[in-house]
């Protein structure tokens, strides 16, 4: 077991430093059901908040629901934009559409269906927040949602603006 | 030994990845994910849970992919040492159980390895990973997808299912056609797509029985998209499929989803039925468990995520049941009459399934499960929020094999934040369920502590006193820095449903601590 606990250490060393800095080339969907390339989507020249959420993750709704409420405020000092990327297989595409409508989220929803995205960045668990500087490269990530983690988005845009 | 060839596998990688970095468009981008589910067992007569003669149990999970420009290539590594409780026993030891050459243009797709795929709802066909259920049905073959001006989609797979660690003693294969008739002709406020799927399932058969080697299965779909209006329709038919999972009846089966959804700004309504008859389909005639679904019927119910209202969660009938469900959601703007100065948001559902009575679409008399739930989001002021829920179930056991009369339960759940500043929270969540059968009257309580952004520390009790008087105490914390994620728990678990997706299964009781780490680059 030693052996096991060292090595998990070890990987995560490892791992430190080296995190993927580009979208992947992969497509995804809108709630019309057109399709997308990621890439062309995020290509607005404006920073991007990229959120991984899903309709049955509770703290995914909670971190959408913060980041709405504090929406409107943002974007009067800030110019930005969410993309919430509901990873929800396509039974539940109406569901995601209804949800969003629902709560009035001010973001462009996509839908990815088979995956195929979250795999591409290695999302092991949502909910999965990027924040992307305009040229489209990945600056902060995190995993998970704490209530006033928003804030720390708030001051990743805040420096790239500057 | 094993712990070290995955240690060398990923330092080779690192290593690799240091090499590209900062030059991702020129030498392509590296990249990887690492998962951990750890569980130190511990005997405790009171609930029932054993402790194995080897303490631990262990699911671990290793992904690395390379991207370059188009083209990627990748590998699932998998290490059950041994696998946790409550999953097959067939997921055992380590090893490389899946790999992948992929090219992936707008409108070309050819991947040549191990996939994932679906098929419309995913009624016939679904491919899919659910690491918290033990679940990896992926094919290993070639898939293919091609997009003609996003007006015709085609998409075709060929391959043998993953079973456990290895393969199913069968070939499957596919051909999905969809086309965007608005696309066509130009709409540009109408959206109309016909679609259609055809999978087979080649599993040879030598025997004396009527049993064919070749199982179909197809589906046709409509849907229609107007002014937030959306109407959908699937109808899946299969042949005779006599096996394990319906007790070798040699019967064709059936099955018709119809969805309905409005949406526009604060607003949205979604209703489902859903009728089935002889729809299970599984990657082999011996199949006995989730991890051998060709395809996907997952509960089509609210799935809860608080802890007592989740305890009687359904299982979809896959080879007889009618029902359906109907989602609201409206939100209360802030600044109006009823919204107050910070508004408020409803969600409500309600859900309902029967036993097929003779053929498709028709409802028996028995009822297999209902729910009518409603929960109400309020946020008082920056401090404080809270979320008021209620649910009525009505459960039959029988929807888990098991015996006994319908359980009628109310479960009230109260879940009050507070915030001090933007990084200090506290949650407390207390809930009650109210039943005069099965196990009786359980009350809940969970306090959380959490410091933005990193930790969370949590501890909370779930009481059953109506009959076995057991607390099922747990506490513990997380951490979360970027790409990783680590928790710590320790405690008592009830044996009893875990769902994912709308897919649900039986797990046992235990007692120990659990270490979750995942971590990605």
């Amino acid at each position: 077991m030693r052996k096991y606990i060292l090595a998990i250490g070890m990987i995560l060393l490892l791992l430190d430093g080296f995190s993927q800095r580009q979208l992947p080339e992969v497509t995804v969907e809108n709630p019309e059901g057109d399709r997308c390339a990621i890439r062309e989507v995020i290509n607005d020249s404006i920073p991007v908040v990229l959120a991984f959420w899903a309709t049955t993750c509770k703290p995914c709704i909670q971190e959408l629901d913060a980041l709405s409420e504090t929406f409107h405020d943002w974007k009067e000092i800030l110019d930005f934009k969410v993309v919430a990327v509901a990873t929800d297989d396509s039974r539940a595409a109406l569901r995601v559409r209804s949800m969003a409508e629902g709560r009035e989220w001010p973001f462009q929803i996509l839908l990815d269906k088979n995956q195929e995205l979250k795999r591409a960045m290695n999302v092991n668990n949502i909910p999965f927040l990027f924040v992307l500087d305009k040229t489209g490269k990945i600056v902060y990530s995190h995993c998970g949602y704490t209530p006033g983690a928003e804030m720390e988005v708030l001051n990743v845009l805040k420096k790239l603006r500057s | 030994m094993k712990v070290v060839y995955l240690l060398v596998l990923m330092g080779c990688f690192c290593f690799l990845s240091r090499s590209v970095d900062g030059q991702e468009q020129k030498y392509g981008m590296l990249s990887g994910g690492f998962e951990t589910n750890t569980v130190y067992y511990m005997k405790d007569n009171k609930t029932g849970a054993i402790r194995p003669d080897d303490r631990f149990g262990s699911n671990n999970y290793l992904n690395l992919d390379y991207q370059w420009r188009k083209f990627s290539i990748g590998i699932l590594f998998e290490g059950y040492l041994p696998v946790l409780q409550g999953l097959s026993g067939q997921l055992s030891d380590c090893g490389i159980v899946g790999k992948y050459v992929a090219f992936e243009d707008r409108d070309l797709k050819i991947r040549v390895g191990d996939f994932y795929e679906q098929f419309g709802s995913g009624m016939v066909f679904r491919a899919y990973e659910e690491r918290s259920l033990g679940l990896n049905t992926s094919v290993e073959g070639v898939r293919l997808f091609y997009s003609f001006r996003n007006k015709i989609n085609l998409k075709g797979i060929y391959g043998r299912p993953r079973r456990f660690m290895e393969r199913a003693p069968s070939y499957v294969r596919g051909g999905d056609l969809q086309l965007d008739l608005a696309n066509v002709f130009g709409w540009m406020k109408t959206g109309i797509w016909v679609e259609g799927s055809f999978v087979n399932r080649y599993e040879e058969y030598v025997g004396n029985r009527e049993i064919k080697s070749n199982v179909n299965a197809y589906s046709l779909r409509l849907a229609l998209e107007h002014a937030g209006v959306s109407l959908r329709g699937e109808y899946v038919g299969k042949s005779k499929d006599p096996a394990l999972y319906n007790d070798y009846v040699i019967r064709k089966g059936q099955g018709l989803l119809l969805e309905g959804g409005y949406a526009r700004k604060g607003l949205g309504i979604q209703v489902n039925f859903r009728s089935l008859n002889r729809m299970m389909f599984r990657s082999s005639r011996e199949a006995v468990g989730l991890e051998e679904d060709l395809n996907y019927l997952p509960a089509l119910t609210r799935q809860h995520t608080y802890s007592l209202a989740n305890l009687y969660a359904y299982a979809t009938q896959g080879n007889g049941e009618t029902g359906g469900q109907v989602d609201f959601y409206y939100n209360f703007r802030k600044g109006t009459a009823l919204g107050g100065k910070y508004g408020w948001k409803l969600q409500a559902n309600f859900s309902t399934y029967y036993r097929l009575k003779n053929g498709l679409c028709s409802v028996g008399k028995e009822l297999f499960y209902r729910d009518i739930n409603i929960d109400i989001s309020k946020k008082w002021n920056p401090a404080w929020k809270t979320v008021f829920f209620y649910s009525l179930q009505d459960f039959n056991p029988v929807v888990w094999g098991k015996t006994g009369k319908t359980c009628h339960a109310h479960i009230v759940v109260a879940d009050i934040v507070h915030t001090w500043g933007n990084r200090y929270s506290l949650r407390l969540e207390g809930q009650h369920l109210w039943t005069k059968r099965d196990e009786g009257d359980w009350v809940a309580l969970l306090a959380e502590w959490g410091i933005a952004p990193a930790w969370s520390f949590f501890a909370g009790d779930m009481y059953n006193y109506g009959k076995t008087d057991i607390h099922y105490y747990h506490g513990g914390l997380s951490y979360s820095k970027s790409r990783t994620r680590v928790a710590l728990q320790y405690g008592r678990n009830r044996a009893g449903i875990q769902c994912a997706g709308g897919v649900c299964r039986e797990m046992p009781a235990y007692t120990g601590f659990n270490l979750t780490l995942t971590s990605s680059f």
